[in-house]
């Protein structure tokens, strides 16, 4: 019977030198747009452009204060670090934990700078009614999420001094139950139109945060229903159904895509769903086992892949 | 300058032929830690630290500050638990520290960085501030400028080394660690021409010296913290070619 853990000495760099040999970026010229801290970045030709993060305004110049790359979108000026914390912005999907309870609202740890607050009157209450919270209400606060649960939740504005205010006022927001959390730097993700993800063939849903936290549970016949917009009593009603924990066969897919997010993390590829499931894919067709994703060997061919759809893409 | 000076033993660099204007090899290695948020071992041969720096992150309710964010430095020698020399050694760091991150951009944040010393041999306090600002660029903590520190020995005959190693400190009658915040003129070169400013950060004596000697060791600390800034631009631009290309 094989060794249920397996032991591998750390070898720091070896997943940068796989990402070098199989993009064979070696000898790759550096992007001219690369600024260290106090570099000056150079605004000409840009009438009226946005500073974004990263950079001051010094005697009428513009100055890096991280080191990293240039990026330039439409008139919005910024250094984009390698590492970061998540920076939020209004309007994204972000996966949190909740740190603890305090006066009307909880407050959730998004892996940010600041840690957020979700007001009481910010939350879904069941059935859909609108109503003013009472006292009542307060002293419940615990049955609707306890310390330590995750929630997912959309930003509902970010102050100026960097505090964030969340909401959950939909049927789709709310606690996270029977799945599994794979935290991954938030420059990988990329904001898009869709950030909940159900996958209907694998009978997995996905949630990608924007702040760097992916969430992978099997999929329950509630959450189908609130995302199709349906009726909340109907909702209910199925979720008493589904309230079954999940069986073997259920929790091993959703280990598959955890571990293909994990693969894309530590290549340092952007995650989105057709990444994760370009990964998925290729774990299945190899039929590498479960505990074999995060192996070199696999590792290695998610990188030749990636370099064969690169020099695809362009030749066309 | 002669090349002897009293002090330094048969293995050392010294001994081989560095000058005292010279400094030793200097080893930077970045991203070493993974839960920190960023991390760096700043190597000068036989002096090493490890920096990890945690943040900007919510602040203790006690420790917090509405307007600004709060640094924390924690110092810890390579054995032996934290003694008053380690303490005042942070407010030093804390200090220069203060000085060169914008404050103001998160308020009620907390930045923590943690250095530990792993080895000893001279121009620690130097090394572990260089060490502290490469592992602010790896976790992204937003910088008004870049900085660097170099050790300088006065010796017995007025001799001044740069980047001393453990026996020269010790046979020294005094010895300067200064600091000064450096940025690269991107229009004289390619790669940028290093500029390093007139004023100092920091100033960290020991023992006995004169006016001269320090404004000596100022001009020489100067010119030495150019080389540094050079060698840090550099280890940077090689590991973002590595990481950012993929």
């Amino acid at each position: 019977m094989s060794a249920a853990v397996r032991v591998r000495p750390h070898q720091p760099g070896a997943d940068i030198a796989l990402i070098e040999c199989g993009l064979g970026v070696h000898d790759a010229p550096l992007s001219t747009t690369f600024v260290c801290v106090g570099d000056e970045i150079s605004t000409e030709g840009e009438e009226g452009f946005l500073r974004g993060h990263g950079t001051q305004v010094v005697d009428g110049k513009l100055v890096a204060t991280v080191c990293g790359v240039v990026e330039r979108v439409n008139k919005l000026i910024y250094v984009k670090t390698l590492n970061s914390r998540y920076n939020a912005e209004q309007g994204d999907v972000v996966v949190g934990r909740v740190a603890e309870i305090s006066g009307k609202a909880w407050r959730v740890d998004l892996k940010s700078r600041q840690e957020s607050k979700l007001l009481l009157s910010a939350v879904h209450l069941p059935g859909g009614v609108q109503r003013r919270r009472n006292a009542e209400d307060e002293l419940n606060m615990r049955s609707f999420f306890r310390e330590g649960e995750l929630i997912s939740a959309e930003i509902q504005s970010v102050h100026g001094d960097g505090s964030v205010a969340l909401h959950t006022r939909s049927a789709k927001y709310g606690k996270l139950t029977y799945g599994q959390l794979v935290e991954v730097p938030p420059n990988l993700i990329k904001r898009q139109k869709q950030h909940f993800h159900t996958l209907e063939a694998l009978g997995v849903e996905l949630i990608i945060g924007c702040n760097g936290l992916v969430w992978a549970a099997p999929l329950r016949a509630d959450r189908v229903a609130a995302e199709i917009g349906m009726d909340p009593s109907d909702a209910a009603s199925e979720a008493t159904v589904a309230a079954l924990p999940p069986n073997k066969a259920q929790l091993e897919v959703v280990c598959r895509m955890a571990n293909a997010v994990r693969v894309l993390t530590r290549l340092y590829m952007p995650v989105y769903p057709a990444s994760i499931m370009a990964v998925y894919e290729a774990a299945m067709d190899d039929n590498v086992e479960l505990r074999d994703m995060l192996e070199p060997d696999f590792l290695a061919a998610v990188v030749r892949q990636e370099a064969q759809r690169r020099s695809s893409a362009m030749q066309e | 300058m002669s090349a002897d000076a009293p002090g330094p033993g048969p293995g050392s660099s010294r001994a081989r032929g560095r000058l005292p204007g010279q400094l030793r090899t200097l080893v930077c290695e970045r991203s070493v830690l993974d839960r920190a948020d960023g991390s760096a071992r700043w190597t000068q041969e036989g002096s090493s630290v490890l920096a990890a720096v945690y943040g900007p992150r919510q602040a203790k309710l006690q420790k917090e500050d509405a307007e600004r964010a709060v640094v924390e430095v924690v110092y810890k020698p390579c054995s032996g638990p934290q003694g008053h020399l380690d303490r005042s050694l942070e407010l030093e760091i804390r200090g220069i520290l203060e000085g060169v991150i914008p404050l103001g951009m998160h308020p009620r944040t907390s930045i923590m960085v943690v250095l530990q010393v792993l080895q000893e041999d001279g121009s620690v306090l130097s090394c572990a501030l260089n060490a502290a600002c490469a592992a602010l660029v790896d976790a992204g903590v937003p910088m008004n400028t870049m900085y660097a520190s170099v050790t300088c020995a006065l010796t017995p005959d007025e001799q001044l080394l740069l980047d001393p190693d453990a026996g020269e400190e010790q046979a020294a009658k005094a010895r300067f660690c200064f600091t000064f915040p450096h940025h690269f003129d991107l229009t004289k070169a390619v790669d940028g021409e290093a500029v390093v400013s007139t004023s100092a950060l920091g100033c960290r004596s020991h023992g006995s010296f004169s006016s001269d000697h320090l404004l000596d060791a100022f001009q020489l600390t100067r010119l030495g913290c150019e080389r540094v800034a050079i060698f840090g631009r550099l280890s940077l631009t090689k590991s973002f070619q590595a990481a950012g290309s993929a």
